[in-house]
């Protein structure tokens, strides 16, 4: 396969009146715009593990006269869409580094604050049972979008993973030691996102069926919480308080009026054949989460490849030897073998990236593409300039303009700037200019500047 | 004290002088505290410093509540263990609610209606305690939630294919109402792992009636989705534990009957209780520490043990990381996991004997690596083959070990930290981990050696490489090897810290000799067990007389495996919560 599937995005099947009264709504994409009078904004944020090879990854020149490496070589279509980022670090481990540098920095990449100790009898520098200890920046944003009628959706926040597996996977979180999953599972995602639908777009009839008895089920468990809240101790009562309002969420979702919209043609995910399953799976994700922007069902995602420390091999672009030891190993220079498997990585991790870019550049919106709207952000838990691992210099690759706050088609160089202040930044681009610090407010001081 | 110190980089200027102390004085310059429980070790003098709760040493049951020593209520170990220390206080660390496993989902449905599919392994990762899966710490998140919704229904809709066969009753004749009533009694008490109180039934049936009388409905429909919300009840997702009414002491309480039929069965066969458990839960015979040990052992003779058996020690040796390396870690773990199947089981299931075991169980990917030949063999079927003594005794030096840990560092670490339950300070933040680039003119072991001696990185790497020098025998992927780099294998190593088996030794063979007969190594394997059969961390001081008895009891049969098991299912610490 390539990584353009055919881009379905049927948008445009009436839902019946009485029939979609059951099931929640499609808010028409434009006319969500046109309400509200500016366009809707997105972000997502893109995270692949081990860190990029730097010295392939950071491009080259002035701020706007640059030029990629072999890593981003595939970008070029899209070099006035995008800005690199140099120079920001993760000040928060770095202020207080944990000597367990795998899975805490996990945890700190999207929530840029302190990890939380394990404690539960396992080796902390080998754990990994550490926790974030706030909210990450797209559960954030989630929640402040809800809040508002007029940018709330039907789901808070997507999280796609791409056989994100045990070790060192928590990534985002809700609060303190909560964390998120992500759905590994393609057609699982597909099926809660996009499931009530036919392919033609019309409303499944089966799903007006279960929908009743989800919400009668769902009926009958909040009563079962209900009983036992008050008998568990005070130090659990937050596990089944969690529970109850999750569950709400849910119920809300098969309750909520039908607002009379229009829905999308969801995504043809059989559509996206390979033979690798890793890349299969990974842009099938993209796939539904280019299809749920579209259909204006959420405006945060994340999608998750693999895990921190991931042992992923590449064969198709030559790279046999397991990701992260190749992350530990001397990586020469150009033309030696680590270097070049590193540099395979990349590309093949900065391909997919691609893929993202170029399906939401081809969808109308307004006056441009869903990338004159949309944000997408791809980092790492780690730089990628030498063997090992170290915390500044993080990648940062933004792809699109969030509804022109950035000012794309350049490359900035920073001295040491905090990926807290970013998410800062981002959470204005989002709409949201009262937040003024994020995650530890040891090293979140503002919006990250020059970036619009 | 140790296990559960806050470690903290060393903020003292001074620090970088003392540990170039301890580098330059080498092994003599480390003092040793031996804390009373889990042979567990503390580095006294390093880079790192615990809390003020680490430095008190923990002693056993020193902050255990003052009163209650009067309390007429205590059916603790006090009565049944062989040693007295549990007489008054009783004896059980802090426990949260837990959430099920996805190998507890899956077992549990299992159970209840036959469906094999496994739908949990779809759910996201466990939580840990050590490195056993447990969902104690964080809460429910909604994907989750949504994964409960969607596989109940997948697993309800296979159920009612055959209804009859999971209907004690025909509808038509005795009505659908007292059918649903009663299918729901039953399956709910399974499913609940107690019997549902009226309000509870009463749900299900709510439920039930409204999907029965949809329009086009069946009966079936409602049995269908009344099983959905079973399976999506609190009371079948996460392990309640209410407790006995009145307390024992201060928050400790004794667990009801079937809170303690569903400890037993969710410790020894990962899943629900079986009608003997109810039944001895409904007549009050799960009282006593000797009646619920002799549940124990009755349900050890039960299969489902053995898979138990085998997840211990699967999540105990870190095996899970190896299915990264596809059908090749599926046959590393399966040598290991049906050899230690029958080390537990047949013989004489004492601990040594994962330290001494000759044989495996090989399939063609094995006997290519261990260098056994048979033209003869299933190259897909495992068959069980003597080793070579010389280069295969006792689990360590087995495949699947070698090549989950990596040499030397990560073997020494797992048997510092896994097998001597010691702790190993983290690396000082902002080291390069990583060691210099090979110089061919110096022998692999000068390398490391440099390591140990290193002021920075030696303090705390002399407790773990020393150790995975033993292995230097074997390559990455756990290969025999006799040259490293064209340099000669230089198996010799030592063991610091420990009680009683410190010392210079050469090979892993050796190595493993000394660890069977080490007292830590009992102690810590008692340790994972108790933490495994509890799903929480052991505490030193308020599990410490829980500790002690099973210790005790331990050494007394000879470090006999299933006796181990046993026993820890009579202590206050498994019968007892405190909240």
């Amino acid at each position: 396969m390539t990584g353009t599937s055919s881009l379905r995005f049927g948008r445009r099947s009436l839902l019946g009146g009485a029939a979609a009264a059951a099931l929640a709504p499609f808010i028409p994409l434009l006319e969500a715009g046109a309400q509200q009078g500016s366009a809707v904004r997105r972000v997502c944020f893109f995270t692949t593990p081990n860190g990029l090879l730097s010295r392939e990854l950071v491009p080259t020149g002035s701020e706007n006269d640059f030029g990629f490496g072999r890593i981003l070589a595939g970008l070029n279509p899209y070099k006035d869409d995008l800005l690199y980022l140099h120079g920001v670090d993760m000040k928060s481990f770095l202020v207080n580094p944990i000597p367990n540098d795998h899975p805490p920095v996990v945890n700190q990449l999207l929530t840029a604050n302190d990890s939380l100790d394990p404690g539960d009898g396992s080796d902390p520098a080998n754990s990994t049972s550490w926790f974030a200890s706030s909210i990450s920046i797209d559960q954030l944003i989630g929640d402040r979008l809800q809040q508002d009628p007029s940018t709330r959706t039907r789901f808070h926040s997507l999280q796609a993973g791409v056989q994100c597996g045990q070790f060192s996977w928590k990534q985002v979180f809700r609060g303190p030691r909560d964390p998120i999953f992500p759905e590994n599972d393609p057609q699982r995602l597909f099926a809660r996102v996009f499931g009530d639908l036919n392919p033609d777009g019309s409303v499944d009839p089966e799903a007006l069926r279960r929908a009743r008895e989800r919400r009668s089920v769902i009926d009958g468990v909040l009563g079962e919480l209900e009983a036992i809240r008050s008998r568990v101790g005070e130090s659990d009562r937050h596990k089944i308080d969690a529970h109850l309002e999750r569950i709400r969420n849910i119920e809300a979702r098969l309750s909520e009026p039908d607002p009379g919209g229009v829905v999308c043609e969801p995504p043809d995910l059989d559509g996206i054949q390979a033979e690798d399953e890793y890349l299969r799976d990974g842009e099938r994700q993209i796939e539904n989460l280019v299809q749920a922007f579209a259909c204006d069902l959420t405006r945060v995602a994340t999608i998750q490849w693999a895990n921190g420390a991931s042992n992923h091999t590449f064969p198709s672009v030559s790279a046999t030897t397991p990701h992260h030891e190749l992350s530990h190993t001397e990586q020469g220079g150009a033309g030696s073998d680590v270097y070049e498997q590193l540099t395979g990585v990349g590309r093949w991790y900065a391909d997919r990236f691609t893929s993202f870019v170029e399906k939401l550049a081809a969808i109308e919106e307004g006056d441009g593409t869903m990338l004159d709207n949309t944000l997408l952000v791809w980092t790492s838990e780690h730089n990628g300039a030498r063997k090992g691992h170290d915390r500044d210099n993080l990648p940062f690759v933004l792809a699109g303009r969030c509804g022109g706050y950035f000012r794309t088609g350049r490359f900035l160089s920073y001295n040491g700037a905090s990926h807290a202040d970013l998410y800062v930044a981002i959470a204005h681009a989002m709409g949201f200019e009262d937040i003024t610090s994020f995650g530890n407010p040891e090293v979140s001081s503002g919006p990250l500047s020059g970036l619009g | 004290m140790c296990l559960r110190m806050l470690v903290r980089p060393c903020s003292d200027p001074a620090c970088v002088s003392r540990v170039g102390r301890i580098s330059r004085t080498g092994l003599n310059g480390l003092r040793w505290l031996r804390l009373p429980v889990g042979g567990a070790l503390w580095l006294a003098s390093a880079c790192y410093v615990g809390t003020a709760e680490e430095a008190s040493g923990g002693e056993a049951g020193a902050t255990s509540g003052g009163q209650g020593s009067d309390e007429p209520t205590d059916s603790g170990s006090g009565t049944d263990g062989p040693s007295d220390a549990c007489e008054g206080a009783p004896s059980a660390g802090p426990a949260g609610l837990k959430r099920l496993t996805r190998t507890e989902y899956n077992n549990l449905v299992r159970d209840l209606t036959g469906d094999e599919r496994n739908l949990a392994d779809g759910f996201g990762a466990d939580g840990r305690v050590g490195r056993f899966a447990v969902n104690a710490d964080a809460p429910v998140s909604e994907v989750q939630l949504e994964q409960y919704m969607e596989a109940a229904e997948t697993i309800a809709e296979a159920a009612v294919t055959d209804l009859p066969a999971i209907l004690e009753c025909d509808p038509v004749a005795v009505g659908e109402d007292a059918c649903a009533s009663a299918f729901l009694s039953s399956f709910g008490r399974r499913a609940y792992r107690r019997p549902l109180d009226q309000e509870q039934l009463q749900r299900l049936l709510d439920v039930f009636g409204a999907a029965r009388n949809a329009d086009g409905a069946t009966f079936s429909d409602g049995i269908r989705v009344a099983i959905q919300m079973v399976l999506q009840s609190p009371s079948f997702l996460y392990h309640l534990e209410f407790g006995l009414p009145s307390p024992q002491e201060g928050d400790v309480v004794a667990l009801d009957p079937y809170e303690t039929a569903a400890r037993l069965s969710f410790f020894l066969w990962m899943s629900g209780p079986d009608e003997v458990l109810f039944a001895a839960a409904e007549a009050g015979e799960l009282s006593t520490a000797e009646q619920v040990g002799n549940q124990a052992i009755r349900m050890l003779s039960d299969p489902r043990a053995r898979t138990m058996v085998r997840t211990f020690y699967r999540e105990w040796l870190g095996l899970e990381a190896l299915r990264e390396q596809g059908p090749r870690g599926t046959s590393l773990i399966e040598d290991t996991l049906l050899t230690l199947d029958e080390v537990t089981w047949e013989g004489e299931g004492t601990l040594d004997g994962m330290f001494t075991v000759t044989h495996g169980y090989l399939d063609g990917t094995l006997r290519e690596l261990y260098g056994v030949e048979d033209s003869s063999a299933d190259p897909a079927g495992f068959s069980r083959y003597e080793l070579d003594p010389a280069e295969r005794v006792g689990i360590l030096t087995r495949a699947a070990f070698l090549a989950a840990n990596s040499p030397p560092t990560g073997r020494g670490r797992f048997v510092r930290t896994d097998l001597l339950c010691g702790s190993v300070p983290p690396p000082p933040p902002g080291v390069d981990t990583d060691l210099p680039p090979a110089d061919p003119s110096q022998s692999p072991r000068a390398r490391w050696e440099q390591h140990v001696a290193d002021p920075v990185c030696g303090s705390c790497h002399l407790l773990m490489d020393p150790l995975g020098f033993g292995f230097d025998h074997y390559d990455r992927e756990g290969r025999y090897r006799t040259e490293v780099a064209g340099w000669p294998v230089d198996a010799s190593g030592e063991i610091v810290g420990t009680s009683t088996i410190d010392g210079s030794f050469t090979g892993a063979a050796e190595l493993q000799q000394r660890l069977a007969s080490s007292e830590d190594v009992r102690e810590c394997v008692a340790r994972q067990w108790m933490r495994f059969a509890t799903g929480r961390e052991i505490q030193p001081d308020a599990d410490g007389c829980s500790v002690e008895t099973v210790n005790e009891t331990f050494a007394a049969s000879g470090y006999d495996i299933r006796t181990l098991l046993v026993e820890i299912t009579k202590t206050d610490a498994f019968r007892l919560r405190r909240r």
